[in-house]
């Protein structure tokens, strides 16, 4: 019987995928349009356009025949993140930090730049966006917001916000661990954190088994906390709906250190474990 | 909506259809399950080439009988009728034809066969059977070929008999297995069987039907044709056992025990030749022997059916059901992966892996499978560990394929497994891009979602592994093809279910931790 009651409250209040995918991503955002959103360098010109806070896009390459030549117009930077435009889930992303004797180093060890070419060549062939062809995104690294950095000192830390129609309806922050390596995406071995939208309180975190109080691997407290800025992250997640003809989006922001609240990326077929970060159902909020 | 609108009424039209087309074939045409399978059949031409001397020459050999186990279809004499007769006497039904030409070269019977196996069982306990019918006493005597009256033959069959029946079956059975085969064509009787201890099927019929008429058990000698798509003059023999009522087919060559296989075609009963012909006729001959798959007892159907495609172009088997039972395991994997909600690698993916087990041993297919794919899965994260670039990298793969599987079967044939011999009839491709997937998921998300796909991923490929194979399903579909129409209503009703996944019950859990 318990059982039963089980399955009626799940299935009244989560959205599965079948549901979000038929009545949200499909009937909210029109497929020509998935591509501002799917396309990184795309976005970071929609973004630019309506001048909205992004990082700094060095160059992008989309031959390999370029590569070296954008490669000294770039190399001057200190410290840069190499990304496929259209990669999904944070693969294929190279943080490259120049030594003092001018070698470089990646977020794995010392690396050559030759080691650096195949990289972006790969990326070009379409190695980490399950395509044939894809495009090199050099853009500025974030450093995180000290309040993130005093919770776990790797990785950058994100925040997702569901946006409906451009309102705000859910929202997350993620938190890399030890288990995830610098990527903050739970079933990587993140922790998903729900945010109370009202106030930015942050709750339990969520790491794809059982909710802590506390950060597992520093034992920093987390629930109840409140995240800074964030009245401003939700305005610059409302004007980024805005800006795009997509009304069904997960919008992915930044706290950068000096700069504030920075998009990152938008996502037209934003995931579901948010509902277990929140401990509630979209099917509730909507 | 415009889009909904058309939706309904194309779902409609998928409803109606179908459901009228089945309804009205089963109202005009009731057919068992029995008449919708279909089955192994072969078309069987007999080819003469006859050199006369005389007049009025004979040709007499003997035509199939219709049993309980075997079906004859569409048979012809191809002669005009004044020229041949047909007497049904007791070893089955013997046509006599007259050859009226000095030369003659041409086919003269041909007949569609669709034979099932039979098999007995004996219980070990049964006694042996004392009192026989005058009918049944005949098979006690001794034949020209079959002395069982022979003191070697009754001083063998005394020494092989044993406390009950089945026992002394067995023993006789067994006696005459063990003895090696020879397959000269040359006519051995069964002392001379006895005594070289070497022997073709008509030696050794003979030699256990005389052994069992020595021990005062009736026995008798069968022969007819083994069905192969092939071309040959080897005709065949076995022994049959009179045993309250049936007679049990064994034949010692090949090792069937109360057991006749589907394939055997039966045309004469007792130790008769399949052909005798006057002296002055020099004959040589060739059955023509077809297999194809088809129902014969309802291959005329007048509604709207596939059978043709058997029938009229003689399509393979093997590309027939690949064609017909796709869009059903499709269709499964729709189900598996939008309401059970398991993860595979790619859709049709694990539709592929399926299609290639049903063409190999299925066990060893599997294992050959996972141990492929493990292999190549290590050598992709070797390369990945280098990072070349993608082309090479990828031809590099599949040549590893190709030698892993080549290792395998040599290593097969050497150990004698059967299991690593089959590893080469394995698809190259399909292996490639399922370890290519596996080892992707295993290097960009982690090891237990890799493996998880994985076994899922050949979850499903059984399933769609039991759809290819389901003779029945294929039968359905060859008499009502109405159903695809059907099946696209059922996935258009999918593609519109907002239903929560199995998957995500559980997935979702701990969201009741509320």
């Amino acid at each position: 019987m318990e059982f039963i009651q089980n399955f009626k409250q799940i299935g009244s209040s989560i959205m599965g995928i079948n549901e979000r995918n038929l009545n949200y991503v499909y009937k909210l955002n029109p497929r020509k349009y998935f591509d501002l959103a799917d396309d990184k360098i795309k976005c970071k010109e929609v973004l630019q356009e309506n001048s909205l806070a992004c990082p700094r896009t060095y160059a992008s390459i989309s031959r390999i025949g370029d590569i070296q030549m954008i490669w000294q117009l770039v190399s001057s930077n200190k410290i840069m993140a190499i990304k496929p435009a259209r990669g999904a889930g944070g693969n294929g992303i190279l943080i490259l930090i120049k030594s003092e004797d001018g070698s470089w180093r990646s977020h794995k060890g010392p690396i050559s730049e030759s080691e650096i070419f195949v990289h972006m060549s790969q990326i070009i062939m379409g190695m980490f966006s399950m395509s044939d062809k894809d495009k090199v995104l050099i853009e500025e690294y974030v450093e995180s917001h000290d309040f993130f950095r005093e919770i776990f000192p790797e990785g950058v830390p994100d925040i997702r916000v569901i946006m409906v129609s451009n309102k705000p309806v859910m929202a997350m922050l993620r938190l890399p661990t030890l288990k995830s390596g610098g990527k903050a995406n739970l079933h990587q071995g993140g922790l998903g954190i729900g945010i109370d939208i009202s106030n930015g309180k942050l709750m339990e975190a969520y790491d794809g088994e059982k909710y802590h109080l506390q950060h597992p691997d520093s034992e920093k407290k987390i629930a109840g906390m409140t995240l800074p800025m964030w009245p401003r992250l939700l305005e610059l997640s409302r004007k980024t709906s805005l800006a795009f003809p997509l009304d069904y989006l997960g919008i992915d922001l930044v706290l950068d250190k000096n700069k504030g609240p920075l998009i990152m990326e938008i996502n037209v077929r934003p995931g579901l474990a948010i509902q277990l970060a929140n401990k509630k159902g979209l099917k509730e909020v909507l | 909506m415009i889009s909904k609108k058309s939706y309904v009424i194309v779902a409609i039209i998928l409803f109606v259809i179908p459901l009228s087309l089945f309804v009205k074939k089963v109202q005009t045409n009731h057919l068992s399950i029995d008449e919708i399978v279909p089955k192994e059949v072969y078309n069987v031409e007999l080819n003469v080439d006859m050199t006369n001397a005389g007049n009025l020459s004979k040709l007499k050999t003997y035509l199939p009988s219709q049993s309980e186990r075997q079906k004859i279809y569409n048979q012809q004499i191809h002669c005009d009728s004044s020229l041949f007769s047909v007497n049904i006497n007791s070893s089955g039904n013997l046509l006599e034809y007259i050859v009226n030409e000095k030369e003659q070269y041409q086919k003269l019977i041909s007949f569609d066969v669709e034979c099932k196996s039979i098999k007995f069982n004996i219980p070990s306990d049964s006694p042996f059977e004392l009192d026989f019918n005058q009918d049944i006493q005949k098979f006690l005597e001794p034949g020209k070929y079959i002395q069982s009256n022979h003191k070697d033959i009754v001083l063998l069959g005394d020494s092989l008999k044993q406390t009950t029946f089945f026992k002394t079956v067995l023993s006789n059975f067994d006696y005459v297995s063990q003895i090696p085969n020879s397959y000269s064509n040359l006519l051995t009787n069964a002392h001379r069987t006895y005594k070289q201890q070497r022997a073709s099927c008509n030696g050794k019929s003979r030699l256990l039907t005389a052994i069992f008429r020595s021990q005062g058990i009736p026995a008798r000698v069968a022969g007819g044709l083994i069905l192969e798509q092939t071309e040959k003059k080897t005709t065949h023999v076995w022994t049959e056992v009179y045993y309250r009522g049936n007679w049990i087919p064994f034949d010692a060559l090949n090792d069937h025990f109360a057991f006749l296989p589907a394939n055997y075609l039966e045309l004469y009963k007792g130790d008769e030749f399949l052909f005798t012909y006057s002296k002055q006729l020099d004959l040589d001959y060739m059955f023509i022997i077809k297999k194809n798959y088809q129902n014969i007892s309802k291959a005329q159907f007048g509604e709207l059916h596939l059978w043709a495609l058997i029938k009229d172009i003689h399509i393979p088997f093997n590309l027939l059901r690949t064609i017909l039972l796709l869009p059903i395991a499709t269709l499964l994997i729709a189900i598996v992966r939008n309401v059970v909600g398991i993860k595979t690698f790619g859709v049709i993916l694990p539709a592929l892996i399926g299609l290639a087990l049903i063409n190999v041993n299925f066990y060893s297919g599997i294992l050959a499978f996972a141990t492929a794919i493990l292999i190549v899965t290590l050598v992709h994260l070797l390369l990945s560990k280098w990072s070349l670039l993608y082309v090479p990298r990828t031809a590099i793969i599949l040549t590893f394929v190709i030698i892993s599987l080549l290792g395998l079967t040599l290593i097969g044939i050497k150990l004698e497994l059967e299991i690593m011999e089959t590893a080469i009839f394995l698809p190259i491709v399909i292996i490639a891009i399922t370890a290519e997937r596996f080892a992707r998921t295993l290097v960009e998300d982690n090891a237990s979602d890799a493996f998880k796909s994985l076994g899922y991923t050949f979850l499903t490929a059984i399933l769609s592994c039991c759809v290819f194979s389901s003779k029945l399903l294929l039968g359905i579909l060859l008499t009502y093809p109405e159903l695809y129409f059907s099946t696209i209503l059922i996935l258009m009703i999918l593609g519109r279910w907002i239903g929560m996944r199995m998957s995500e019950y559980r997935r979702f859990s701990p969201y009741l931790s509320n």
